[in-house]
Protein backbone atom coordinates (compact mmCIF):
# COMPACT_ATOMS: atom_id res chain seq x y z
CA UNK A 1 0.00 0.00 0.00
CA UNK A 2 1.30 3.73 -0.83
CA UNK A 3 1.45 5.97 2.15
CA UNK A 4 -0.05 9.35 1.04
CA UNK A 5 3.25 11.69 1.96
CA UNK A 6 2.05 15.29 0.97
CA UNK A 7 -0.84 16.96 -1.41
CA UNK A 8 1.74 17.70 -4.24
CA UNK A 9 -0.25 16.13 -7.58
CA UNK A 10 3.20 14.77 -8.59
CA UNK A 11 5.29 13.98 -5.06
CA UNK A 12 2.29 13.09 -3.32
CA UNK A 13 3.59 9.27 -2.40
CA UNK A 14 7.69 10.53 -2.87
CA UNK A 15 9.81 11.11 0.25
CA UNK A 16 12.07 13.82 0.93
CA UNK A 17 14.77 12.17 -0.77
CA UNK A 18 12.65 10.80 -3.62
CA UNK A 19 11.29 14.67 -4.26
CA UNK A 20 15.04 16.11 -3.63
CA UNK A 21 15.78 13.42 -6.42
CA UNK A 22 12.91 14.23 -8.74
CA UNK A 23 13.44 18.28 -8.00
CA UNK A 24 16.89 17.50 -10.22
CA UNK A 25 15.19 17.20 -13.43
CA UNK A 26 12.91 20.27 -12.55
CA UNK A 27 12.89 23.86 -13.94
CA UNK A 28 10.97 26.42 -12.65
CA UNK A 29 9.29 29.40 -15.02
CA UNK A 30 6.53 32.51 -14.21
CA UNK A 31 4.31 33.24 -17.00
CA UNK A 32 2.84 36.89 -17.38
CA UNK A 33 -1.13 37.39 -17.34
CA UNK A 34 -2.28 36.23 -21.02
CA UNK A 35 0.66 34.02 -21.37
CA UNK A 36 0.11 31.03 -23.41
CA UNK A 37 1.04 27.99 -21.07
CA UNK A 38 0.41 25.41 -23.90
CA UNK A 39 -0.65 25.41 -27.02
CA UNK A 40 -2.80 22.78 -29.31
CA UNK A 41 -0.63 20.73 -31.81
CA UNK A 42 2.58 21.36 -29.19
CA UNK A 43 3.72 18.09 -29.49
CA UNK A 44 5.92 18.10 -26.36
CA UNK A 45 5.64 15.67 -23.68
CA UNK A 46 6.75 18.22 -20.27
CA UNK A 47 4.40 17.67 -17.81
CA UNK A 48 3.64 21.32 -15.64
CA UNK A 49 2.33 22.02 -12.05
CA UNK A 50 0.76 25.21 -11.01
CA UNK A 51 2.55 26.18 -8.30
CA UNK A 52 0.82 29.84 -7.88
CA UNK A 53 -1.60 31.52 -9.37
CA UNK A 54 -4.60 30.24 -11.66
CA UNK A 55 -5.16 28.77 -15.91
CA UNK A 56 -7.62 29.01 -18.24
CA UNK A 57 -7.86 26.16 -20.58
CA UNK A 58 -9.63 27.07 -23.73
CA UNK A 59 -10.11 25.25 -27.49
CA UNK A 60 -11.10 27.06 -30.39
CA UNK A 61 -13.99 25.74 -32.40
CA UNK A 62 -14.03 25.68 -36.17
CA UNK A 63 -14.93 29.11 -36.57
CA UNK A 64 -11.87 30.07 -34.33
CA UNK A 65 -14.09 30.89 -31.63
CA UNK A 66 -12.07 30.59 -28.24
CA UNK A 67 -14.37 28.22 -25.52
CA UNK A 68 -13.64 27.88 -22.16
CA UNK A 69 -13.02 24.26 -20.77
CA UNK A 70 -11.84 24.62 -17.16
CA UNK A 71 -10.07 27.13 -15.08
CA UNK A 72 -6.98 25.27 -13.43
CA UNK A 73 -5.75 26.20 -9.82
CA UNK A 74 -2.47 25.95 -8.21
CA UNK A 75 -1.58 22.40 -7.30
CA UNK A 76 -3.17 21.52 -10.82
CA UNK A 77 -1.29 18.91 -13.29
CA UNK A 78 -0.65 20.21 -16.86
CA UNK A 79 0.21 17.68 -19.63
CA UNK A 80 0.04 13.98 -18.09
CA UNK A 81 -1.65 12.98 -20.87
CA UNK A 82 1.18 13.75 -23.52
CA UNK A 83 3.99 12.46 -20.60
CA UNK A 84 2.13 9.00 -20.83
CA UNK A 85 1.57 8.77 -24.57
CA UNK A 86 2.88 10.42 -27.32
CA UNK A 87 0.68 12.56 -29.48
CA UNK A 88 -0.15 16.38 -29.52
CA UNK A 89 -1.36 19.24 -27.08
CA UNK A 90 -5.52 19.03 -27.40
CA UNK A 91 -6.41 22.34 -25.64
CA UNK A 92 -4.56 25.63 -24.99
CA UNK A 93 -3.40 27.14 -21.89
CA UNK A 94 -2.98 30.43 -20.68
CA UNK A 95 -2.06 32.38 -17.31
CA UNK A 96 -4.55 34.41 -16.12
CA UNK A 97 -2.82 36.40 -13.86
CA UNK A 98 0.99 35.97 -13.22
CA UNK A 99 1.33 31.93 -13.05
CA UNK A 100 4.30 30.57 -11.13
CA UNK A 101 4.74 26.96 -12.52
CA UNK A 102 7.32 23.97 -12.10
CA UNK A 103 8.13 21.83 -15.14
CA UNK A 104 9.07 18.60 -15.29
CA UNK A 105 10.90 18.18 -19.14
CA UNK A 106 10.12 14.61 -20.57
CA UNK A 107 13.31 13.61 -21.37
CA UNK A 108 15.26 14.23 -17.86
CA UNK A 109 12.31 12.94 -16.26
CA UNK A 110 12.00 9.43 -17.92
CA UNK A 111 15.88 9.26 -17.20
CA UNK A 112 15.52 9.32 -13.85
CA UNK A 113 12.23 6.86 -13.68
CA UNK A 114 14.41 4.56 -15.99
CA UNK A 115 17.17 4.77 -13.25
CA UNK A 116 14.63 4.72 -10.13
CA UNK A 117 11.76 2.01 -10.57
CA UNK A 118 10.62 2.94 -6.48
CA UNK A 119 10.35 6.62 -7.05
CA UNK A 120 8.98 5.14 -11.22
CA UNK A 121 6.33 3.59 -9.86
CA UNK A 122 4.74 6.31 -6.90
CA UNK A 123 5.21 9.14 -9.70
CA UNK A 124 2.97 6.66 -12.01
CA UNK A 125 0.54 6.02 -9.25
CA UNK A 126 0.31 9.64 -8.42
CA UNK A 127 -0.78 9.99 -12.62
CA UNK A 128 -3.22 7.34 -12.13
CA UNK A 129 -4.88 9.31 -9.27
CA UNK A 130 -5.02 12.37 -11.47
CA UNK A 131 -6.63 10.69 -15.01
CA UNK A 132 -9.09 8.74 -12.81
CA UNK A 133 -10.04 11.64 -11.86
CA UNK A 134 -10.70 12.98 -15.01
CA UNK A 135 -12.00 9.92 -16.29
CA UNK A 136 -14.56 9.53 -13.46
CA UNK A 137 -15.75 13.41 -14.36
CA UNK A 138 -16.12 12.43 -17.87
CA UNK A 139 -18.55 10.08 -17.10
CA UNK A 140 -20.18 11.75 -15.38
CA UNK B 1 6.32 6.62 -21.21
CA UNK B 2 8.34 4.61 -22.81
CA UNK B 3 10.62 3.14 -19.64
CA UNK B 4 9.33 -0.32 -20.40
CA UNK B 5 9.18 -2.70 -23.47
CA UNK B 6 5.53 -4.65 -23.85
CA UNK B 7 6.19 -8.12 -24.18
CA UNK B 8 2.78 -9.74 -22.89
CA UNK B 9 -0.51 -9.74 -24.85
CA UNK B 10 -2.67 -8.26 -21.77
CA UNK B 11 -2.78 -4.88 -21.04
CA UNK B 12 -2.64 -4.90 -17.35
CA UNK B 13 0.51 -7.07 -17.39
CA UNK B 14 2.00 -6.02 -20.75
CA UNK B 15 5.40 -4.81 -19.45
CA UNK B 16 5.90 -8.08 -17.40
CA UNK B 17 8.76 -10.94 -17.41
CA UNK B 18 7.17 -14.62 -18.12
CA UNK B 19 8.40 -15.39 -14.76
CA UNK B 20 6.24 -12.55 -12.90
CA UNK B 21 3.43 -12.86 -15.39
CA UNK B 22 3.29 -16.44 -14.13
CA UNK B 23 2.90 -15.08 -10.44
CA UNK B 24 0.40 -12.71 -11.26
CA UNK B 25 -1.97 -14.50 -13.45
CA UNK B 26 -2.11 -17.94 -10.25
CA UNK B 27 -3.73 -14.99 -8.00
CA UNK B 28 -6.35 -14.25 -10.81
CA UNK B 29 -10.04 -15.05 -11.08
CA UNK B 30 -10.96 -16.54 -14.30
CA UNK B 31 -15.10 -15.91 -14.36
CA UNK B 32 -17.54 -16.56 -17.61
CA UNK B 33 -20.24 -13.74 -18.44
CA UNK B 34 -24.08 -14.23 -19.75
CA UNK B 35 -24.93 -11.88 -22.33
CA UNK B 36 -25.81 -9.03 -20.53
CA UNK B 37 -24.72 -9.48 -17.52
CA UNK B 38 -23.50 -6.25 -15.42
CA UNK B 39 -20.14 -5.80 -14.09
CA UNK B 40 -19.62 -3.08 -11.63
CA UNK B 41 -16.61 -2.02 -9.34
CA UNK B 42 -18.87 -2.98 -6.54
CA UNK B 43 -19.54 -6.32 -8.06
CA UNK B 44 -15.74 -6.97 -7.91
CA UNK B 45 -12.73 -5.37 -6.55
CA UNK B 46 -10.84 -6.48 -8.93
CA UNK B 47 -9.05 -5.10 -12.65
CA UNK B 48 -10.92 -7.29 -14.91
CA UNK B 49 -9.12 -8.37 -18.25
CA UNK B 50 -11.25 -8.95 -21.19
CA UNK B 51 -9.93 -12.72 -22.18
CA UNK B 52 -13.10 -13.71 -25.13
CA UNK B 53 -15.76 -11.77 -26.53
CA UNK B 54 -17.09 -8.46 -26.04
CA UNK B 55 -18.13 -5.65 -22.90
CA UNK B 56 -19.40 -2.35 -23.35
CA UNK B 57 -19.36 0.47 -21.17
CA UNK B 58 -22.09 2.44 -19.86
CA UNK B 59 -22.47 5.52 -17.29
CA UNK B 60 -24.49 5.46 -14.47
CA UNK B 61 -26.97 7.59 -16.50
CA UNK B 62 -27.24 5.16 -19.47
CA UNK B 63 -24.88 6.72 -22.13
CA UNK B 64 -22.70 4.06 -23.89
CA UNK B 65 -19.18 5.20 -23.59
CA UNK B 66 -16.46 2.71 -25.32
CA UNK B 67 -16.36 -1.24 -25.43
CA UNK B 68 -13.56 -3.17 -24.32
CA UNK B 69 -12.24 -5.86 -26.48
CA UNK B 70 -9.79 -9.23 -25.45
CA UNK B 71 -6.63 -7.70 -24.43
CA UNK B 72 -8.04 -4.38 -22.72
CA UNK B 73 -8.29 -4.34 -19.26
CA UNK B 74 -11.24 -2.07 -17.07
CA UNK B 75 -12.09 -1.24 -13.87
CA UNK B 76 -8.61 -0.07 -12.80
CA UNK B 77 -9.88 3.13 -11.79
CA UNK B 78 -11.00 1.69 -8.60
CA UNK B 79 -7.73 1.09 -7.29
CA UNK B 80 -7.14 5.06 -7.03
CA UNK B 81 -10.73 6.07 -6.57
CA UNK B 82 -12.70 6.96 -3.11
CA UNK B 83 -15.90 5.80 -3.97
CA UNK B 84 -17.31 3.37 -6.00
CA UNK B 85 -17.06 3.95 -9.69
CA UNK B 86 -19.41 5.98 -11.47
CA UNK B 87 -19.97 3.38 -14.47
CA UNK B 88 -20.66 -0.06 -14.79
CA UNK B 89 -20.15 -2.64 -17.54
CA UNK B 90 -22.00 -4.68 -19.65
CA UNK B 91 -21.19 -8.02 -21.45
CA UNK B 92 -22.04 -7.83 -24.85
CA UNK B 93 -22.51 -11.68 -25.41
CA UNK B 94 -20.79 -14.35 -23.36
CA UNK B 95 -17.56 -13.48 -22.47
CA UNK B 96 -14.78 -14.76 -20.36
CA UNK B 97 -12.91 -12.23 -18.42
CA UNK B 98 -10.22 -12.68 -15.32
CA UNK B 99 -10.33 -11.16 -12.44
CA UNK B 100 -6.92 -8.91 -10.44
CA UNK B 101 -8.49 -8.57 -7.32
CA UNK B 102 -7.10 -4.83 -6.33
CA UNK B 103 -5.20 -6.38 -3.27
CA UNK B 104 -3.13 -8.36 -5.36
CA UNK B 105 -1.66 -4.94 -6.87
CA UNK B 106 -1.51 -3.28 -3.90
CA UNK B 107 0.22 -5.94 -2.15
CA UNK B 108 3.24 -6.44 -4.60
CA UNK B 109 6.41 -5.37 -3.19
CA UNK B 110 9.26 -5.54 -5.64
CA UNK B 111 9.51 -2.00 -7.01
CA UNK B 112 9.96 -3.04 -10.61
CA UNK B 113 7.06 -4.86 -10.65
CA UNK B 114 5.47 -2.17 -9.03
CA UNK B 115 6.52 0.28 -11.86
CA UNK B 116 5.92 -2.26 -14.15
CA UNK B 117 2.29 -2.55 -13.33
CA UNK B 118 1.41 1.33 -12.43
CA UNK B 119 3.07 2.38 -16.44
CA UNK B 120 0.44 -0.35 -17.68
CA UNK B 121 -2.68 1.58 -15.87
CA UNK B 122 -1.08 4.69 -17.27
CA UNK B 123 -1.50 3.52 -20.39
CA UNK B 124 -5.16 2.14 -20.08
CA UNK B 125 -6.40 5.25 -18.33
CA UNK B 126 -4.75 7.71 -20.82
CA UNK B 127 -6.01 5.52 -23.77
CA UNK B 128 -9.74 5.98 -22.35
CA UNK B 129 -9.62 9.16 -21.75
CA UNK B 130 -8.24 10.23 -25.13
CA UNK B 131 -11.03 7.88 -26.70
CA UNK B 132 -13.34 9.85 -24.91
CA UNK B 133 -12.74 13.08 -24.80
CA UNK B 134 -10.92 12.85 -29.14
CA UNK B 135 -13.31 10.73 -30.65
CA UNK B 136 -16.60 11.87 -28.40
CA UNK B 137 -19.38 9.66 -26.62
CA UNK B 138 -20.80 6.58 -28.72
CA UNK B 139 -24.48 8.32 -27.89
CA UNK B 140 -26.17 5.09 -27.91
CA UNK B 141 -27.90 3.87 -24.87
CA UNK B 142 -28.59 0.99 -22.91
Amino acid sequence: MMIVQNEHPLYRYLDEEEIRIVEQAMRSQVFGPQDIILSTGDRKRDILCIDEGQALVFIENEAGESIEVAILQSGSLIGEMNFVMPTHRTANVKALGEVKASIYPYHELSAILSQNCCIAYKIFAALNLQMTHKLLGIMK
Amino acid sequence: MNIFVRSQENDLFKYLSDADLGKLMAKCEKKSLKAGELISSNTYSAILIVLTGKLSRYSSTGRKAGSIFPGEIDLEAGLFAEEALNYHLKSNGPSEVLLCPYSVIQNITEPELQAQIQAAINDSLCLKIASLTHRGHDDSSE
